[in-house]
């Protein structure tokens, strides 16, 4: 059996949570590494979050919002994208694994695109621990 | 004036209407035959679109009604006789005896479990059997059990009476009476619905006669988790699940040949669509079938579900004339006997075949309702007039829901606001109870107690506790630090477990409460009360969701799924631990109303605000009010446009309430709900107006099509130009012979994949004016599916009999049109019953062109936060029970704004949004958010990064410190993520909170 | 140089231009430190020379030893150093009114071995903006500027990301987390470091090489957009640990996703603050 992950999703409540309600509802499968918590809008989303997540030992963090152009709070993930392209820019720098690090938009209608997401990312997080194993 | 409101019926119809009226501080008297409310909608398994849990969405509307203190809900109820008298009625009310003391069952289910008697279960249709004391369901509201007096052996022969033995409450009463009780309302709502169509009387269905033919209604139930067979999909005959399910559409509806049914039931094509989705999603092995007439995809993304049905789940859709239904009896198999559009005989076999029954009006309600002088159509519907839904000809006495005619829930929603406003006039009071008062109640302080975090994991039925090992979660949460109190609930959402987590909170002197069951987002606020009703602040709960994000997604792997809600479950605990009480914050309500648009929808919505006694701010940018529909002649159903037009802008200008502005556009909204203040520009003059309420009725535009030539030949028209030459008999008519209407031209596919809904209707009035005038004139429709649904359908059928020609054409095989000189063209069309394609020479094209939303809602939605669907219209809060509202709180929307629609929905939905905006407006004090953030003064450096990027001007830079405006804060939190220091934090989301929710993983 | 600089520190002390007069002096030892001067008669203090390689902006937003509120402050600024101080106006930090400018022509500093420092090389402002400062002092200095390369960020960059992390594993093996690259740094000017604050706890406070890691992605994340290049964090560094690398790797990020240099317009705030509807999404999963 594959290893269990630990990997932390970030998810605003309005899209990303209510469209990983909605793969619930659809009964889209995916595996069960992901643990999720709710943020009112992924600009909450402090990036030392995830810092801590990584320095805690999670092997991967999603961090979901709204598309751009659909945010509840209008601009929150605009910021939040300039954030995540700095923090995953500057993750590379230092040698973490870019597949450990994840951004998404899912909307509250994309119960199927939440499960394609989660289950992308626990490939990628699997492989980038498997990777770095192998050194 | 009597100040009561009789509602009569608790469907998700009456439901609603009692909500309203109560919102707007008016007493109501909710009436339900059954014993529970929620009527058909309780019986659902999903909701069309959007696959959302019927139960879930209903179950917190039901709560919220139960807890009102204005409303009384007599269950077990009937409306025996109205009387009108001089300031309202008086209603004869019949409670027939539960012989259970509602005010003393606590729904623990002991009597149940011990009756020996079985019954036939009605809630699920007869499929299963039940007790003779019984509820109807889990989350039955009232949560109250019931002796069913027709096989009880106590109360027929004096036998047994093990109920009254074991039941711990002292709540059986045998010697219980029906009651009578006279009751003075100042007005009644009707909301009784209609009934399913019995399949029975007509047997080449074979329903009743085969085992594996079932009614949509029974398959709801089959697919409900809670349903007879937990969600599995099982013939009856043998209890196995079947491979190949049928679903054959419009039975009891369309029905020429019956007469009687001759209307579409609307909903049926959707629904079916719906089950046969969640069947196929059931296993990879079920196929789904459905055979239809025409796919009636009408409604706000039906159009791209079917497609999603077609392509991702496989779903087939077989356009068909049913001939007949025969088993085979050794393997009680069902042999399909249809015809296809090329006339051929087919059979097909399936091993479960579901009739899509329609909705007719029960037989025994016109005696009521006539007795009161309202009058019924031909059907047995109560219809109102185009300009007037809700209305039945009596003053004081208002319908709404399937009583009306056949509808979905939305639209039934939408009329029972309607009717709500209609019925509000005049009792709505100026003076209301202040809205904290509940909420200025003492809470304990716990901040010195130590931390007892009671957790509360729910079963959902199976639909958690089929996955999850429940009892092991329990137990694991048990040895959770700081947690006290631990246990598993069947239903978490019941009322009877809201009482027991109520119990439990006292009982252990609980300050936390985890409940881990479904999300948040739809359950949050009723477990929220619950803690307030024990005396908690309402934010020391923290859910977690076992079910959507766990149970149901990592079903194939139960050990995961339970490690996972275990280490929820753990997490929640590490967030609940630093919860703290948060409080709301009250600001004063501006009494006046804004109306963005002066259409119809426009005009009606700021009537009824005004009528209500609210001043209006009716905003137009065009220099004069009626919109769209001043260039509409005549409705289908025959009213004449322009003088209701004329009565409707007279009454606009005249009314004392309404503040009217011409040529003026929105320069800007600011404020929340309760306290908005907008900059109106008319020419360069700029003026400013304070509300508390914002209605958007923008409505949309014709469709300019590129297609087929029009623009460059005034032989091609619109739908819209053609009533035009029809009623100013244009000299164009004696010319053209041969007529043919294009419809869907641009529309469901692409870009514009979605229905604009009234220009199948359009063609049909047309080709009905046309022919009554010019009987000779040749008409061809070329169209999809023709979508004249509910009681548009005779109009179609009469239409067809004029001898107009319908001709069918796929998306993918166009029709093509040759221009032979201006006036004259030929059309290539492939006819699917002749199978080749055929040649039309014609005169004139008329093309079904459909609706587009306007450019500028874009810009309105920004400035009003509100959010738009793909398609440009406006989004409302939720498609099923919201469909006027926002989620921004205090503003709404109607008419096309939120789609294309007909006259009298438009109108239906400027009446609800005024209902709505009613029951903010008639409130002194409105309750804003708890979550906001606010400034650590120690840490800010006053830097200002936080006020950059406030989308929403909530802080301020002030003596080089930044300061929160709460009341204009929205809780995103972007703010905090921003804030180097750590100074600004998010109350409910705080830095803390969250590193402790996760850091729980990691222990 | 230096009379110039005297008396221009002498005039604004005298006619009460300014209150307090930052620059730079010798100690006993010789060595080139700050002098913070309160009497025209002190002016001779004043010195100038390529060792004055300090950031004397650092000390403007040192509330306590400044008191910016209760007078004006003159401070002398390389062409380098007024960039930080764009910044902290940005930042509302220093207000323009509450200081007076001295911008002094630099050929670049030196190191104690009498080397040119590497980022004076690259600089591309020796000349102080004279629309910035109140006055400037020295004679423009006429220099073809080398297009600053980013080869020390190319070169980390080119590794695979096991190599990077070794790489930097090895520089924060040694790192004491004395905090002198934070204490140095002329926008490092929070009330309590993040860094610091224990409740949440962002980084364990022990100097372990896992710790170290954090703690120098969180201060690059948090210079992200801000920072000017003045490199007196490396500098400052006991170790010997490229931070400039760091630093101007989120400067070239900077540059190539928002097109944005720090430091180069007092009005200007961090591209993290700012958003284009069409910003790249080519790391969207």
């Amino acid at each position: 059996m594959e290893k269990k992950l630990k990997i932390v999703g970030f998810l605003c409540n309005w899209c990303s949570y209510a469209g990983a309600d909605l793969a619930g509802v659809s009964r889209f499968q995916y595996p069960a590494d992901i643990r999720v918590i709710r943020v009112p809008c992924s600009g909450r989303v402090n990036p030392l979050f995830i810092l801590k997540c990584f320095q805690e030992g999670a092997d991967g963090v999603l961090v979901s919002g709204c598309h751009p152009g659909d945010c509840h709070y209008q601009e929150g993930n605009y910021y939040t994208r300039r954030r995540m392209m700095m923090l995953k820019d500057l993750f590379c720098f230092f040698g973490i694994d870019k597949r450990r690090f994840h951004i998404s938009w899912v909307s509250a209608s994309e119960g199927k695109k939440w499960a394609d997401v989660v289950t992308a990312v626990v490939e990628d997080v699997g492989a980038a621990l498997r990777g770095s194993e192998k050194q | 004036m009597n100040k009561r409101v009789l509602v009569i019926g608790g469907g998700i119809g009456g439901v609603q209407a009692g909500l309203d009226l109560a919102g707007m501080g008016i007493k109501v008297t909710l009436v339900e035959e059954k014993p529970n409310i929620g009527g058909r909608m309780a019986q659902l398994d999903k909701t069309f679109p959007t696959n959302d849990c019927s139960t879930c969405i209903l179950s917190p509307k039901l709560l919220e009604l139960a807890s009102s203190p204005d409303v009384d809900i007599y269950t077990c109820a009937s409306v025996e006789g109205i009387v009108k008298t001089e300031d309202g009625f008086v209603a004869r009310i019949k409670k027939r005896a539960r012989f259970v003391d509602e005010k003393k069952c606590t729904a623990c289910g002991l009597c149940a479990q011990k009756c020996p008697v079985k019954v036939p279960d009605p809630f699920n249709k007869n499929i299963t059997m039940s007790k003779c004391i019984r509820i109807p369901y889990a989350q039955a509201v009232p949560a109250v059990y019931m002796i069913d007096r027709e096989h009880c052996l106590r109360l027929l022969e004096g036998k047994c009476g093990v109920c009254e033995k074991v039941c711990p409450a002292g709540a059986i009463d045998y010697e219980q009476q029906d009651e009578i009780k006279e009751l003075s309302v100042g007005a009644v709502i009707v909301a009784t619905g209609a009934e399913e169509f019995t399949p029975r009387i007509r047997p080449e269905y074979g329903y009743g006669i085969y085992e594996n033919v079932v009614t949509s209604i029974e398959y709801e139930r089959f697919l409900s988790a809670s349903g007879p067979t937990n969600g599995h999909i099982v013939r009856p005959s043998d209890q196995k699940e079947p491979k190949r399910v049928a679903f054959i559409q419009c039975v009891g509806s369309r029905d020429v040949a019956s007469g009687e049914l001759g209307y579409c039931s609307s909903f049926c094509c959707m629904q079916a669509t719906k089950d046969a989705v969640v069947t196929c999603e059931h296993g990879p092995n079920i196929r789904s079938t459905i055979f239809y007439i025409d796919i009636r995809a009408y409604g706000k993304d039906f159009d791209r579900f079917v497609d999603r049905a077609k392509t991702e789940h496989g779903v087939e859709y077989k356009r068909s004339r049913i001939s007949g239904i025969i088993e085979s009896p050794d393997t009680k198999n069902l042999v399909v006997r249809y015809i296809t559009p090329d006339g051929a005989l087919k059979d097909e076999e399936f091993d479960l075949v579901v009739l899509s029954v329609g909705l007719r009006m029960p037989d025994g309600l016109g005696g009521l309702l006539e007795g009161i002088g309202v009058k019924l159509d031909a059907y047995g519907f109560c219809r109102s007039g185009a300009f007037s839904p809700g209305d039945t000809g009596v003053d004081g006495v208002y319908v709404c829901g399937t009583v009306t005619g056949p509808m979905d829930i939305p639209e039934t929603v939408v009329s029972a606001s309607a009717a709500a406003s209609l019925a509000a006039r005049g009792l709505v009071s100026p003076d209301r109870e202040p809205l904290g008062k509940a909420a200025d109640r003492k809470e304990p302080d716990t901040s010195g107690s130590p931390i007892a975090v009671g957790v509360v994991v729910c079963r959902c039925g199976t639909n958690i506790a089929s996955v999850v090992d429940v009892p092991s979660v329990v137990e694991y949460a048990a040895s959770i630090p700081n947690v006290t109190f631990s246990e598993e609930l069947l239903y978490a959402c019941s009322q009877d477990s809201i009482r027991h987590i109520i119990n439990k909170i006292r009982e252990h002197g609980l300050n936390r409460v985890v409940v881990a069951s479904c999300s948040p987002r739809t359950h949050e606020a009723l477990f929220q009360k619950g803690l307030e009703q024990a005396g908690l602040n309402k934010y020391l709960l923290q859910m977690t969701n076992i079910r959507d994000q766990c149970s149901w997604v990592h079903r194939d792997t139960p050990d995961r799924a339970t490690e996972k809600a275990k280490e929820l479950v753990r997490m929640a605990v590490g967030k609940a631990r630093h919860l703290t009480p948060l409080h709301e914050r009250y600001s004063d309500v501006k009494k006046d109303c804004l109306v963005i648009g002066g259409g119809l929808a426009g005009m009606m919505a700021a009537l009824d605000v005004a009528d209500n006694g609210f001043v209006v701010h009716l905003i137009e940018q065009e220099s004069f009010l009626g919109g769209n529909l001043l260039k509409i002649k005549s409705l289908l159903t025959g009213e004449d446009v322009a003088s209701a037009v004329e009565r409707i802008v007279k009454r606009v200008l005249e009314h004392p309430k309404i503040e009217l502005f011409l040529n003026t556009d929105i320069a800007g909204i600011e404020g929340y709900v309760g306290n908005f203040t907008t900059k109106l520009l008319t020419g360069d003059r700029e003026t400013s107006v304070e509300h508390g309420a914002v209605i958007v009725a923008t409505g949309a535009r014709e469709h300019v099509t590129e297609s087929y030539g029009y623009r460059t030949d005034p032989y091609v028209v619109t739908g819209r130009e053609f009533e035009t030459i029809l009623e100013k008999k244009n000299p164009l008519l004696k010319y053209v012979k041969r007529i043919a209407m294009i419809q869907c031209v641009d529309s469901r596919e692409g870009e514009r994949n979605y229905c604009s809904r009234v220009c199948c209707s359009q063609a049909v009035k047309n080709i009905l004016r046309l022919k009554e005038r010019y009987p000779e004139k040749t008409v061809y429709v070329l169209y999809r599916d023709m979508r004249t649904y509910g009681l548009r359908e005779p109009y179609y059928t009469a239409a067809r009999e004029t001898g107009a020609l319908f001709l069918r054409y796929d998306a993918s095989r166009k029709p093509v049109v040759e221009k032979i000189e201006q006036g004259s063209f030929i059309i290539d069309v492939f006819d699917k019953i002749l199978q080749e394609t055929v040649r039309l020479p014609v005169q004139l094209l008329v093309l079904g062109v459909g609706i587009d939303p306007l450019d500028t809602n874009d810009r309105v939605a920004k400035m009003l936060k509100v959010p738009l669907t793909q398609d440009g219209f406006f989004s409302e809060a939720h498609v099923k029970l919201r469909p006027v509202d926002f989620s921004t709180e205090g503003v709404f929307v109607c008419g096309m704004a939120h789609g294309p629609k007909h006259t009298d929905e438009s109108i239906a939905q400027a009446l609800a949004a005024a209902a709505r905006a009613l029951t903010i407006l008639t409130r002194d004090r409105i309750r804003s958010q708890a979550y906001s953030a606010s400034v650590d003064e120690a840490l800010c450096t006053g830097c200002g990064t936080c006020a950059e990027v406030c989308a929403y001007g909530a802080i301020e830079i002030d003596k080089e410190k930044a300061r929160v405006n709460e009341l204009l804060c929205k809780g995103c939190g972007t703010c905090t993520a921003a804030c180097f220091s750590g100074a600004i934090d998010l109350s409910g989301f705080t830095n803390k909170q969250i590193v402790k929710e996760f850091e729980e993983l990691f222990i | 140089m230096i009379g110039k600089i005297r008396e221009a520190a002498k005039r604004m002390l005298d006619d009460g231009t300014v209150r307090l007069f930052l620059g730079y002096g010798k100690n006993g030892l010789g060595d080139t430190v700050p002098v913070f001067l309160k009497h025209k008669e002190d002016v001779e203090a004043l010195y100038w020379d390529e060792t004055c390689r300090y950031n004397l902006t650092r000390y403007l937003t040192d509330r306590d030893v400044i008191c910016l509120e209760e007078g004006p402050v003159g401070v002398i600024v390389k062409g380098c150093d007024q960039k930080s101080l764009k910044v902290l106006i940005s930042e509302k930090q220093v207000e323009r009114d509450e200081i007076r400018i001295v911008g002094v022509v630099c050929s670049g500093m030196k190191d104690d071995n009498e080397e040119i420092l590497s980022k004076c090389g690259t600089c591309d402002s020796w000349n102080p903006d004279e629309t910035f400062c109140d006055i400037v002092i020295g004679q423009t200095v006429e220099r073809k500027i080398e297009e600053d390369e980013y080869s020390d960020v190319e070169e980390v960059e080119a590794l695979d990301p096991a190599q990077r992390e070794k790489l930097w594993g090895k520089y924060f093996d040694r790192c004491l987390r004395c905090y002198a690259c934070r204490n140095v740094c002329p926008l490092c000017y929070c009330k309590e470091c993040i860094l610091e604050q224990n409740d949440p706890e962002w980084v364990p406070p022990s100097a372990s090489k896992e710790n170290n890691f954090y703690f120098h992605i969180i201060r690059a994340y948090h210079l992200t957009g801000r920072c000017t290049d003045c490199g007196e964090c490396e500098r400052a560094c006991p170790v010997g640990i490229p931070l400039r690398t760091i630093n101007r790797k989120m400067i070239k990020a900077v540059k190539d996703g928002f097109d944005f240099v720090a430091g180069k317009d007092p009005e200007a705030r961090s591209p993290l603050t700012r958003f284009r509807r069409d910003d790249r999404e080519d790391f969207i999963t």
